[in-house]
């Protein structure tokens, strides 16, 4: 459990900081590298084995794509449950920092959970190529 | 000491004074001169960029017209697009942030002003050299998206090339004004003004910083293949050489769709300080409006497909942009709906910029709602490059941003010139701002569904579109003259308007307990923050800490420009900084980058190499300038205990060198990328590496033993502000770091002349000689910053800023080593990897 010394000033110490920093920016860059990667595998794979004249690896690459995006979407939750936990520390020791900090953590993770389940959702409904 | 001495506060102010007359229109760096030149500037491009799209809408009004040629129609939609976007947009809002940032958050400027002055005289050079095409009658002619091959060496004259040069320089300034912000937003703010206690409008413009930095640096890379295509006969956009026109396409949108962001996230953040003052009640759902913020920056990163649907990429590849695409339109809402319940819980006044903002509401959820409809790829490839798009994009950008501009200027005119601007002319523009702005760009619409091709600079009768033309057109003059009558109104206001109170609205953040204008330290005694509202908060117990540096920055120090910094999260004291004072320095590097690109469009290289001279002797002079500042006298601790030179995370410098370097690799991992795309796309990409495994690896070498030299270099005398005797540790290090600089230059030189390259045979042998080039320009970087703690070194007695410049020189050879090892995957790892 965090210390209330930590609840109060997070960034008194580096690992401080970078433990109430972390639950925000973990969201967006699941978020980011889930889109990112997900079309940089899907179309660039696609377009390789189009240009090459070989086939495309489509169950390999649907696989490597849920793969991918189901570890990206447990990150993010995992990042919502410490930012939950930040939220609930902040509330007790009456620290409208933490209490900010993890309020907005939360929101991200879901808004940017939800994003991800979007993302993920499509190669279930499509063609890999 | 004495600056510790008491002064008047009269004596204190002209410390921070800008120097009279012609001399301080060139030397003057101080952030309201600064913010207020890049406001005018802007401003002064709308109004021409308006005019452009008056000669274009008298054109359309009638089928057949004759009024301009198809030519003439091409050069106004490209400069007018160009200008809006480049010119106006971008730099009034970093105007804005420039003016308004450290009265918000209690900083006496932002922290590097020298550098702040040097992005504007950037981007008005650049202005200036897009402009100038109409003097020498080579105006643009391709769009503001200069589409690959439209753009290119067969379709295109010179003036594409002064497109790309004077578009390049303003995004320079874009970038730079961007490190600007986010160091200023994270280290300067007021005590006690931690993160939750932000104003919106900083939260936002730390957002939109960060976004400028990773999608501006496309752009950048993208007009650089693009001029070599065109200069020196590289084929990155040549399909017969292995290049792909889409690859513009793709690095156009990486920008130019965030840059849609860039342009609305700044005008919600004016609209989330107008409508709670206007309204007098706290912004509903704070905190949710925060995160709605950083999820519209974030996800405006990866919609750029949306805009290349009808490009014939994949169906899944779209569908991931259409989530997306999909997803952003939440973050928007939750903006609305606090604006919506703010205005429910408040008592509105409907003030001129209530009306502007309610004016914004209305259009910018009538342009969102169409967004989402062309966010569907299966609407938007039947609507594509119609006019319904044009209609859509207006009522996004002109209700997301220009009236929230309108709306901010009314609302913070008293603060920026101390005057009232007239009511009567504020409601009688607004009125027709709003109907003109419906009347022209509503039946867009139609004319968009009923088949009008946008980008024509004529109709046909038979096509039944006259009549909402003609609207469109009659619309757009009643616009013209709304906005005519806003410029009158707030010209009149600053000569002749009644004097302005302090806060004259009842506002609740910093810059309204100012003076109207603000004095020239903004802030002779620093704020202490204890809430979100401050002004509105009754006053609250201090902490002892924040006491004890109020006290110590108390109209002081008295003999040079400083500002408190404090921490990341919680904003609590943490040091000081020192502020530039006055110089001519940074006009003689932009000055020198002007004179370099007219050598290349002239094709005359001598004056290229007397640019490239200015720049030199701009960047050496002005580093000397820094040194004879920073004496030991004017960095001394204030109040004896808030240090101006300290190590790490503490020091400005050292935010802005990690910038610098996310910068870097981020331009680097842009030409990887093209580098890949190009490859999986092209049928004959060479499947063997580069070839020069021992030489590669020595240049690796070189960058380790410069990163190592300069950080092991600034450990010395890091402690203490005072002669430690580490000279000598200092020099050695900058010399070795040196001496690597230039072998690995050498390096690169030789791998290229041995692999025997042809970069206008292919585009493979042309992105060899763009990696190695841009890794030459890296090292030229930190060879840069080394050269600059090396002068700090021989001018300073003291060990403390010879140490802290190592330092940064230190993350700048981080660069090195990154883009060296990025160059390494797309020469050698990727043609093998990659089928």
């Amino acid at each position: 459990m965090p210390t209330p010394s930590f609840v109060h000033r997070p960034d008194e110490t580096t690992r401080g900081a970078w433990q109430a920093a972390l639950p925000l920016l973990i969201p967006p860059v699941a978020w980011l590298a889930s889109l990112g990667l997900s079309w940089l595998l899907q179309d660039f794979t696609c377009t390789a084995s189009a240009t090459a004249g070989a086939p495309a690896p489509e169950t390999a690459l649907l696989l490597v794509l849920m793969g991918m995006n189901a570890v990206l979407l447990l990150i993010t939750v995992v990042s919502g449950f410490f930012s939950v936990r930040a939220l609930r520390a902040g509330h007790r020791a009456r620290a409208p920092l933490m209490s900010f900090l993890g309020l907005s953590g939360c929101a991200l993770a879901v808004l940017f959970g939800f994003g991800i389940v979007l993302i993920m959702a499509m190669p279930l409904v499509l063609e890999v190529c | 000491m004495a600056q510790d001495m008491a002064i008047s506060a009269a004596e204190f102010e002209r410390i921070y004074d800008k120097p009279p007359g012609l001399r301080g229109f060139f030397t003057s760096v101080q952030h309201k001169a600064v913010g207020t030149r890049y406001m005018i500037t802007a401003f002064a491009f709308f109004l021409i960029g308006g005019l452009e799209a008056m000669l274009m809408r008298t054109q359309l009004a009638k089928p057949g017209n004759d009024f301009l040629s198809a030519e003439s129609y091409n050069e106004l939609f490209t400069m007018h697009g160009t200008t809006m976007m480049f010119l106006f947009a971008i730099p009034f809002i970093e105007g804005l942030a420039t003016y308004l940032l450290p009265l918000q958050i209690g900083a006496r400027d932002m922290p590097f002003p020298r550098y702040n002055v040097f992005n504007y005289w950037c981007y008005l050079f650049g202005g200036l050299l897009l402009y100038g095409s109409f003097l020498v009658d080579l105006v643009p002619d391709a769009g503001w998206f200069a589409y690959v091959p439209l753009s290119g060496p067969e379709f295109a004259d010179k003036s594409m090339d002064i497109w790309l040069f004077g578009l390049t320089l303003a995004e320079i300034a874009a970038v730079g004004a961007a490190i600007e912000i986010i160091v200023s937003v994270l280290k300067t703010r007021a005590p006690g003004m931690s993160l939750d206690k932000m104003p919106i409008f900083a939260w936002t413009m730390l957002s939109v910083a960060v976004l400028i930095i990773v999608a501006f640096v496309p752009l950048i890379v993208a007009s650089l293949l693009l001029e070599l295509d065109r200069s020196v006969g590289t084929a990155f956009f040549n399909q017969d050489a292995g290049g792909d026109p889409l690859l513009w396409q793709h690095l156009f949108w990486i920008f130019g769709h965030p840059e849609v962001y860039v342009m609305f996230l700044p005008g919600a953040a004016i609209m989330s300080h107008v409508i709670p003052i206007h309204a007098r009640h706290r912004l509903v759902a704070y905190p949710f409006v925060v995160v709605a913020v950083i999820v519209t920056a974030i996800m405006s990163l990866g919609l750029w497909v949306h805009h290349m649907y009808v490009t014939g990429l994949p169906p899944l590849t779209l569908t991931f942009f259409t989530a997306a695409s999909m997803s952003i339109s939440l973050a928007s809402g939750i903006q609305i709906f606090a604006w919506i319940a703010t205005l429910w819980s408040g008592r509105p006044r409907f003030t001129v910029p209530m009306l502007f903002a309610l004016g914004f509401i209305i259009t910018f959820v009538a342009g969102g709602i169409t967004g989402v409809m062309v966010a569907s790829a299966s609407f938007d490839s039947q609507v594509h490059d119609t006019y319904f798009v044009v209609a859509h994009f207006h009522y996004v950008i002109i209700g997301g941003l220009l009236f929230p501009v309108f709306a901010a200027l009314y609302h913070w005119w008293p603060k920026f010139t101390g005057r009232m601007v007239n009511d009567m002319a504020g409601y009688a523009s607004f009125a027709l701002i709003f109907l003109g702005f419906h009347l022209t760009f509503f039946p867009m619409h139609l004319t968009g569904l009923w088949g009008l091709p946008r980008r024509v600079y004529t109709y046909d009768e038979y096509m039944g579109v006259e009549t909402v033309n003609l609207l469109s057109t009659i619309g757009a003059f009643v616009m013209a003259v709304g906005v005519l009558i806003f410029s009158v109104a707030l010209v009149y206001a600053w000569r002749c308007g009644r004097p302005a109170p302090r806060d004259p609205w009842g506002g609740d953040t910093l810059e309204w307990a100012t003076e109207s204008p603000a004095s020239s330290s903004n802030w002779p005694t620093i704020p202490v923050v204890t809430d979100r509202h401050p002004l509105w908060a009754p006053d609250r117990d201090t902490t002892e800490s924040h006491r004890t540096m109020r006290d110590a920055f108390d109209h002081r120090p008295t003999t040079v420009r400083v500002s408190p910094l404090t921490t990341v999260l919680s904003a609590s004291p943490d040091g000081a900084m020192r502020l530039a004072s006055p110089t001519v320095w940074p006009l003689l590097p932009a000055g020198g980058l002007i004179v370099i690109a007219l050598g290349l469009l002239l094709e005359i290289y001598p004056i290229a190499f007397v640019g490239i001279t200015v720049v030199a002797i701009g960047l050496l002079g002005w580093a000397r300038k820094v040194e004879i500042d920073n004496g030991e006298a004017s960095t001394a601790p204030v109040g004896g205990r808030y240090p101006i030179e300290a190590r790490g995370s503490r020091a400005i410098g050292w935010w802005a060198a990690w910038c610098l370097v996310a910068v870097l690799t981020v331009g680097m991992a842009t030409i990887v990328l093209s580098a890949l795309f190009l490859q999986v796309n092209a049928g004959n990409w060479p499947q063997e590496p580069l070839g020069a495994p021992l030489l590669t690896a020595a240049g690796g070498l070189c960058a380790i033993v410069g990163l190592l030299a300069c950080r092991q270099g600034s450990r010395h005398g890091m402690t203490q502000h005072a002669p430690a005797g580490s000279r000598r540790a200092h020099l050695v290090a900058a010399g070795i770091a040196l001496v690597a600089g230039v072998v690995l230059l050498a390096l690169l030189l030789t791998i290229w002349v041995q692999a025997g390259k042809d970069p206008t045979a292919h585009a493979y042998d042309s992105s060899v000689m763009l990696l190695l080039g841009t890794q030459a320009l890296t090292v030229l970087f930190a060879l840069g910053t080394t050269v600059a703690a090396m002068i700090a070194r021989v001018m300073q007695v003291r060990d403390l800023r010879p140490a802290l410049l190592l330092q940064n020189a230190a993350i700048a050879w981080v660069a090195v080593l990154i883009a060296w090892a990025l160059s390494w995957v797309a020469t050698d790892l990727l043609p093998v990897a990659v089928i």
